[in-house]
């Protein structure tokens, strides 16, 4: 398990939110909103693999 | 190593791009502004003193701001130099190259070449009514550039830097 994943999310995150209060504050909160849904979306597609391997754990340890 | 090395290129290229864009918007009013109170100078010559065209041009080079400066004496030039250009020709040519230093908008830029064709050719009446006229678009393009300028300008020198960031975070 590399925890490099987990600092990249970090980083990741507190980017977005930062890029979030600043377009807010320019009044552009559509944008900002857009930024922070993109941000989701791309933490969620890093940790999808991660997803899958637990599944698939779960999956033999219950032998279904 | 390498890796690293190109993470700051794609860093400080994205902050360039970035401050470079709120540079426009800063730019912006500041030049309206300039080109605004070269314009009040020259009302003044033409109205109080009565100086000649190129004389009075030359005048308001010699006292106005840095980006409006040119304007005026390549216009003075272009005059003194006795090809048989009117005022008004001198004055369109001379704002089809400075358009490219500066970062006016198309629409402001129009208002000062309509402001060129009744330069020296009407009377003094005429002049006036129509720099007065000049200046006032230009006020109101400024108010609009200013309030462009409180809304972009710091968001410009963040996102640059922030996205060029998230970039190499997502990349890495």
């Amino acid at each position: 398990m590399d925890t490099d994943l987990i600092f990249k999310i970090a980083i990741l995150g507190i980017v977005v939110s930062v890029l979030h209060t600043v377009l807010k504050q320019a009044g552009k909160e559509e944008v900002a909103n857009m930024v922070t849904l993109a941000g989701v979306v791309v933490v969620l597609f890093m940790v999808v693999q991660l997803i899958n391997d637990l599944f698939s754990i779960v999956k033999t340890i219950f032998q279904l | 190593m390498l890796k690293l090395f190109g993470a700051l290129l794609v860093v400080i290229t994205g902050g360039f791009i970035g401050f470079g864009i709120a540079e426009k918007y800063r730019l912006r009013p500041l030049q309206l502004r300039a080109i605004q109170s070269s314009l009040m100078m020259l009302q003044t010559e033409i109205s109080y003193t009565a100086t000649p065209l190129p004389e009075a041009l030359n005048r308001v080079a010699a006292r106005c701001e840095f980006s409006a400066k040119e304007l005026f004496a390549e216009t003075a030039r272009g005059l003194q130099k006795k090809q048989g250009l009117t005022a008004s020709e001198a004055w369109a040519s001379t704002l089809l190259n400075w358009q490219k230093k500066t970062v006016l908008k198309p629409g402001e830029l129009s208002i000062l070449h309509n402001l060129g064709e009744v330069l020296g050719t009407s009377e003094r009446e005429e002049q006036i009514k129509h720099l007065l006229l000049a200046r006032e678009q230009l006020h109101e393009e400024e108010v609009k550039a200013e309030k462009d300028r409180s809304k972009n300008e710091t968001m410009w020198k963040y996102a640059g830097l922030l996205i060029s960031l998230l970039i190499v975070v997502i990349i890495y």
